[in-house]
């Protein structure tokens, strides 16, 4: 008898585990963001976006979250929505400044910036000081001519920064993506 | 039969009739000149009791077309010692009809022929002036009268007078219509204005057109057209109590689009080139009018400003007494720029002129690399004699753009700045000395990583004329234990003004400049040098700087060195000397730092650094270390230990790019960076870049 009890309070306590770590998984935006990382690779972008627009929404400050900004921006300078792309990324920029993805987020934002067709005085200004932030680190270069970072985005996009004495360039995917002369 | 008798005795009455009428018209002359003896006497006797002088007329005449004429009147003091005025001839037409129907004598026109009205004569235009009561007493009430004036002159007592050709016509609903011509050549009101110059070329002549109304007290004027020689005058208004010695007036006068020479000599007079528009209203009593004048598009040229000076919207409120004279508010756009003046002369005897406020708020001269900048100029002060004196607070405002999305204030303002402008003679020429000293000059900045508050005190510039269109400039400073000197010139004829200035400067301590300016680093030392400055050049600075015995501390630079090499003390690094060339470039905006050196028994550090816009850096550096320091390092030991070389070595050379703050620096390839390249595995490489990598962000962090 006493052995049906232990078995049986087993296997609730192993029901409740097993439940409540579903729960535990959910809360943290994890399956929506399982089931986005899963959509982009059959290149259901939509779908993905879908999911990353609700790990902002419903799970924000968690370790999904910023990722799923990116991720969001990404697929709005995909869609050839920049203003919303711009939102996106300014965004990111203001709630992650020290995030290893930022730079490119900046990338990003110069790249839609420099595409404007007729720049008024405040969007040339505004250019030149995106310009500057790329600036705002120091280098020292000692056995190489530049000095690279890298990033790979939720969609799969593959971003490195090179530092050059004068000169810092960003590519996407292996192809320039904006190149910045100091 | 008996219509033809009827017929031929009605031409016959006719006949007669209108022979008797002939006879009539041609002898009532002769009827008048029985009568001439009365008739003078008459004149005389009412002429007299009107002016209270006395008339004495010479002779009578009459035209046969009814019309009187007195010869030689003259008017005098009852016992003929003084002379008021005298008439050659003045032809009184008689209205015959009137006259016959009314049996009174009826003037319908006055002519007067060379009237004299001398120095005294002043007297005639009183209460009881002549032309007033003999057209009440004489003309007809409901019909026109006409004055005619012809080569009248009037005398003044400096023996100056003014001849005056014009008619006047009343007309019986009391307007007044007048034209004629004023000869003001030798009148006193051109001796008084245009004093200095023959006034030929002014006003030769002044025709006049005034249309106007009167009543038993006012005057209203129309429209009264002045035509001065090259210039068109038009009058309006009114003026009250006009018979009175005090007459109140309200009167615009206004100069439209005139069409000025160059060489008119009202305009060199009053330094005009051009105008649009000239609008002056006087008002109030006639010995102190409040004055108003507009202008519009006013361009003159001020002998001690060469050059033109444009000036648009001009106004100006003036009130004017016995002993004062108020500039209530003037105010216009100086070459784009308003500018408002209040001030006032207190006493006409010992003029001395108070300005409560200049205003002018404009912009300053260009001077790349800095951008133009705005600034308001207040200044109160007074004039005594031949000098200003005053003070003034002088602002200039920029805006900053440092980040994309904020811009943030940069302020310059000069704290109580005092002026004084003395005009002195030199070589038969007016020229103006400027004197001006500031105690504090304080520039302000709320940008983060730009946060400076600069004061330097006791600036003083002197400018002087030096030659026909340079102004010599002599330059003091003083503040931070240091003092500036300098000289140099001004050029108004340039636009913009060429400035110059040759200028030292020694004693100043780096450690309060640079709590003053807040920078980044800690520094010290003593700081003087030289330099030219040339507002119009592309290099518009050029000069040198020598800091001795001063030391640098958390400078990112040497930060980085000190990091990169594993030498602490570097972070610290006092020198004997610091010597720099400085030259900033309009055309590129750089500021270039050529031959930067810093010498110690430690450190030979030579370098050459480009600014540009400020904030990029460009430039190469080459680091010498002396043993000791060497020493210091271990990583450095070890590294020449692996790769068998012996200390000392050769200098460490950089490359520097990046921006001000955030330099990136390449170490440059030598002997013996191949030789440690050759002995570090990649990895090795990779280890001493990253420790590297860390030191640096410290360093960042912790600054």
């Amino acid at each position: 008898m006493k052995r049906k009890i232990a078995g049986i309070c087993l296997l609730a306590v192993f029901c409740v585990f097993i439940f409540h770590a579903g729960n535990l998984y959910a809360s943290g935006g994890g399956v929506l963001y399982a089931k986005a990382i899963k959509a982009i690779k059959e290149k259901q972008y939509d779908y993905a976006f879908m999911q990353f627009r609700a790990i902002v929404r419903d799970y924000p400050g968690t370790k999904y979250t910023q990722r799923a900004m990116f991720g969001t921006g990404e697929y709005f300078y995909n869609s050839n929505m920049h203003y919303e792309a711009i939102e996106a990324f300014s965004d990111y920029i203001r709630r992650y400044p020290d995030s290893d993805a930022g730079i490119f987020a900046r990338a990003y934002l110069l790249n839609i910036a420099e595409t404007i067709a007729r720049p008024t005085e405040e969007d040339k200004a505004m250019v030149d000081g995106m310009k500057k932030e790329f600036f705002s680190k120091p280098v020292f270069l000692l056995f190489s001519e530049y000095k690279e970072f890298s990033y790979k985005s939720v969609f799969g996009n593959s971003f490195e920064i090179r530092y050059y004495l004068d000169i810092i360039e960003v590519y996407r995917n292996g192809q320039i993506f904006i190149k910045i002369a100091q | 039969m008996a219509k033809s008798l009827s017929r031929s005795r009605n031409r016959a009455f006719l006949l007669i009739f209108i022979i008797g009428a002939a006879l009539l018209l041609f002898n009532l002359p002769l009827i008048f000149t029985r009568q001439f003896s009365k008739i003078k006497a008459f004149a005389e006797k009412n002429m007299s009791q009107s002016l209270d002088k006395r008339v004495r007329i010479n002779n009578i005449s009459f035209l046969p077309y009814g019309e009187l004429v007195f010869h030689d009147i003259s008017v005098d003091n009852k016992d003929g010692h003084i002379q008021y005025a005298y008439v050659k001839r003045c032809h009184v037409g008689i209205g015959i009809i009137e006259s016959i129907l009314t049996r009174s004598v009826v003037i319908s026109r006055v002519s007067l022929s060379e009237p004299i009205f001398l120095p005294d004569a002043k007297d005639l235009f009183g209460v009881k002036g002549p032309l007033v009561n003999l057209e009440r007493s004489v003309a007809r009430p409901g019909k026109n009268f006409l004055l005619k004036l012809k080569s009248s002159r009037i005398v003044f007592p400096d023996a100056s007078y003014v001849n005056l050709d014009a008619w006047f016509l009343l007309k019986n609903n009391n307007r007044v219509y007048s034209r004629g011509l004023i000869d003001l050549k030798k009148s006193k009101l051109n001796y008084r204005i245009f004093d200095s110059v023959a006034p030929a070329d002014l006003i030769d002549i002044l025709r006049y057109r005034l249309e106007g109304s009167f009543m038993d007290d006012m005057l209203f004027i129309d429209r009264l057209l002045l035509d001065p020689g090259s210039l068109k005058l038009e009058a309006g208004g009114s003026v009250k109590n006009y018979k009175t010695a005090r007459p109140e007036v309200n009167l615009s006068l206004r100069l439209k689009e005139p069409d000025l020479q160059e060489k008119a000599y009202l305009a060199s007079k009053f330094f005009i080139k051009s105008v649009r528009n000239f609008i002056l209203r006087v008002k109030g009593n006639i010995r102190e009018p409040s004055w108003s004048i507009n202008l519009d598009e006013f361009r003159t040229s001020l002998p001690y400003l060469p050059g033109v000076l444009r000036v648009d919207n001009f106004y100006c409120n003036l009130r004017l007494s016995k002993n004062e004279f108020v500039i209530d508010d003037l105010g216009c756009f100086l070459n784009d720029f308003p500018i408002g003046v209040k001030c006032k002369v207190v006493d006409f005897k010992d003029p001395r002129v108070e300005f409560n406020m200049i205003s002018y708020p404009g912009q300053i001269v260009s001077l790349r690399p800095f951008n133009p900048m705005n600034f308001e100029i207040s200044f109160s002060g007074y004039k005594e004699g031949r000098s200003v004196k005053g003070r003034t607070s002088f602002q200039t405002q920029k805006l900053l753009s440092v980040n994309p999305r904020k811009t943030y204030n940069a302020k310059i303002s000069v704290v109580d700045l005092q002026g004084d402008f003395s005009e002195r003679v030199i070589e038969n020429k007016k020229n103006v000395l400027v004197s001006l000293k500031a105690k504090d000059i304080i520039y302000e900045t709320d940008a983060p990583g730009l946060e400076m508050n600069i004061g330097l005190s006791d600036f003083s510039a002197l400018v002087y004329p030096d030659g026909t269109r340079l102004y010599a400039v002599d330059l003091g400073m003083s503040g931070c234990k240091g003092s500036l000197k300098g000289n140099g010139y001004l050029d108004f004829y340039k636009a913009p003004p060429k400035l110059m200035l040759d200028f030292k400067f020694y004693g100043f301590d780096v450690a309060e400049l640079v709590k003053t300016l807040r920078l980044n680093y800690e520094s010290g030392g003593v700081l003087s040098g030289k330099g030219v400055f040339n507002s119009r050049s592309d290099l518009c600075f050029s000069g040198d700087i020598d800091i001795s015995d001063g030391y640098i501390k958390s400078a990112k630079l040497m930060g980085m060195i000190s990091d990169f090499l594993s030498i602490p003390s570097l972070k610290e690094v006092y020198f004997d000397s610091l010597f720099s060339r400085i030259f900033v470039s309009r055309k590129d905006n750089e500021v270039l730092f050529d031959s930067v050196r810093i010498l110690s028994k430690d450190i030979d550090l030579k370098a050459n650094v480009k600014l540009k816009d400020l904030e990029k850096v460009n430039g190469e550096m080459s680091v010498r270390l002396s043993n000791a320091l060497l020493k210091e390092s271990f990583r450095l030991r070890m590294l020449f230990f692996m790769i068998g070389e012996q200390l000392p070595y050769e200098d460490f050379e950089f490359e520097i790019g990046g921006m001000v703050g955030f330099p990136h620096l390449k170490w440059l390839d030598t002997a013996f960076k191949e030789s440690i390249m050759r002995y570090l595995s990649a990895s090795g490489k990779l280890a001493m870049e990253r420790s590297l990598e860390e030191a640096i962000d410290q360093l960042i962090k912790g600054n």
